[in-house]
């Protein structure tokens, strides 16, 4: 008992110590500020920023942007990923599909996502269905290249097996292969998320015309608009909504992904 | 490889095989892999033609969908104005001098985490709060605290770099095998020389991994960089590109961008075969 109480105080003499060089950070900062000798557009009080913080909460302003950030993200990834998964897994299985397919689609995955948003803006304008066909883009390769993994490497036994029991193809695929790919398929939804999350941050920030048009603009309208004004205090209110709602996102998809595949530990 | 047993089940003739074997030259192989690229450049053929016909009868503006023709003749004239190749080695200085900040800190950082649990203690939580925030949400705040100037292009790709570095030469120093570590006590070398003899040598393979994932997100970085504030680079071509509406430059921009991008990883994994072999080869 004493054993884990002690190694309960280290750990919070640990949690302690690393507070040390974040505490050093901001007390440096309020001097910046307080002296005066940073620039005061820059280093803005902390009391500024928790007040920017509150003003943003209770207009709604940040609340909205997240709310509009998080549909927009999930609209996007299931879009993404619902693609990758029905592409991925025909290539999984033929050989022919593959080989006539995969050496495009490796091709096209060389292009960093970002780059795509000129010529998605052109085609498609600068609404809202760029924006998720950007956050599809990015959902979807992740998951394409893990569907067409999971389901080519399903063992030839199992396969057997369908055929033995002369299921017909969709009911090998519903049967078989599926549930035998499902864990390399669900590692793949949380990569698949965490592309999607930054083409989100990308698509809000690079097609955001720079100033808030109204509620329903997203996190990366937010910041990009408070840049604009040389809000810092905004900015940070922004950074530190953006970090909260990448790792509560991040946690549920994780979280999700390990309930699909618990069926495995029974 | 034939003297593996094959697993009882396996007589396995009608499925296709993933992976072709790799085999000394034969007429047949050689057929194998002409047919295989032949048959991957089907679908880019296909996309081809139909996208002529479109631009021909013009489906749709011809400011949103250029005729491939003209593509490649922007693609030939700005190679032979020679301003591909200045834009493209503007973005190769900024990686380089990024990579370099970024990632020496972050293997710097890394060993000294790894190898220190004091250090790990006080910067490990700093450092882990800082990257939970994805270098396109720290652009804003670097805009307005280093301006746009070429600061803000070397601070955003070292941060990029720096974590992909320092994660894996602190898993590589973490998980050394103490054998290393009792030879080096055994032989008496002083910190310095452990290091340098060592600790380096032993950690290098998950060192080369992490330096990879720096380069490829480091030039995604620099991309986006280039796209929001910038007057060069490939990127910034691009932008510009976009806002004339000249869609082709924008579609070799694009092409090159990924070109670039795959030469880059090649490259890399290049150097890591070529400085890493022996480790799987000794790995016992």
């Amino acid at each position: 008992m004493s054993a884990s109480t002690s190694s309960h105080d280290g750990v919070w003499a640990d949690r302690l110590r690393g507070g040390v060089i974040p505490l050093v950070l901001l007390l440096a900062w309020v001097f910046a500020a307080e002296t005066g000798l940073g620039n005061p557009q820059i280093f803005i009080p902390p009391s500024a920023v928790v007040a920017a913080a509150i003003e943003s909460i209770g207009n709604g302003g940040v609340t909205a942007a997240i709310v509009a950030t998080i549909l927009r993200a999930l609209s996007g990834f299931a879009l993404g990923a619902l693609l990758g998964l029905l592409i991925g897994v025909p290539l999984g299985l033929s050989g022919v599909a593959r080989n006539v397919l995969a050496p495009s689609l490796n091709a096209a995955r060389q292009v960093a996502l970002f780059a795509w948003i000129p010529l998605l803006s052109a085609w498609l304008g600068t609404g809202e269905t760029m924006k998720i066909a950007l956050i599809a883009l990015g959902a979807f390769f992740p998951m394409l290249l893990n569907a067409e993994a999971g389901c080519r490497n399903v063992p030839v036994p199992f396969r057997e097996v369908g055929r033995l029991a002369e299921l017909n193809p969709s009911e090998q695929v519903r049967y078989i292969i599926l549930p035998a790919a499902a864990p390399v398929i669900i590692s793949g939804l949380e990569m698949s998320f965490a592309t999607a999350w930054l083409g989100t941050i990308g698509a809000e920030y690079l097609i955001g015309t720079g100033y808030v048009n109204g509620a329903g603009d997203g996190l990366g309208v937010f910041l990009a608009a408070s840049r604009e004004y040389g809000r810092m205090d905004l900015v940070i209110v922004g950074i530190i909504a953006l970090a909260i709602t990448g790792l509560v996102l991040d946690r549920l998809i994780v979280g999700i992904s390990k309930r699909l595949s618990s069926w495995q530990s029974h | 490889m034939s003297s593996l047993p094959l697993s009882p089940s396996t007589p396995g003739a009608r499925v296709p095989l993933a992976i072709s074997v790799a085999r000394p030259f034969s007429l047949t192989a050689w057929r194998g892999r002409t047919a295989a690229i032949a048959t991957g450049l089907i679908f880019p053929a296909l996309l081809i033609v139909v996208w002529a016909i479109a631009a021909h009868f013009e489906w749709v503006a011809p400011q949103i969908l250029p005729e491939p023709g003209l593509v490649l003749g922007t693609a030939i004239e700005l190679i032979e104005s020679g301003q591909l190749q200045q834009e493209l080695a503007v973005s190769f200085g900024r990686l380089l001098v990024g990579l370099l900040i970024g990632g020496g800190l972050g293997l710097g950082v890394g060993i000294a985490m790894g190898l220190s649990r004091r250090i790990e203690v006080y910067l490990g939580p700093t450092v882990r709060a800082f990257w939970l925030v994805p270098s396109l949400g720290w652009l804003p705040f670097f805009m307005l605290f280093f301006g746009i100037g070429e600061t803000l292009k070397f601070v955003l790709i070292a941060k990029t770099c720096f974590l992909p570095l320092m994660i894996n030469s602190f898993d590589g120093v973490r998980n050394l095998s103490q054998k290393y570590r009792d030879v080096a006590r055994v032989l008496e070398l002083d910190r310095w020389s452990t290091l340098r003899y060592v600790i380096l040598p032993a950690i290098l393979p998950t060192v080369f991994n992490g330096f990879r994932l720096a380069l490829s997100k480091g030039w995604k970085a620099l991309i986006l960089v280039e796209m929001i504030a910038s007057a060069a680079g490939i990127g910034y071509l691009m932008t510009w590109g976009r806002k004339a509406f000249q869609l082709d430059i924008v579609l070799v921009t694009m092409v090159v961008i990924a070109i670039a991008g795959w030469v880059l990883d090649y490259g890399a994994l290049a150097l890591q075969k070529r400085f890493t072999g022996w480790a799987g080869q000794t790995a016992s």
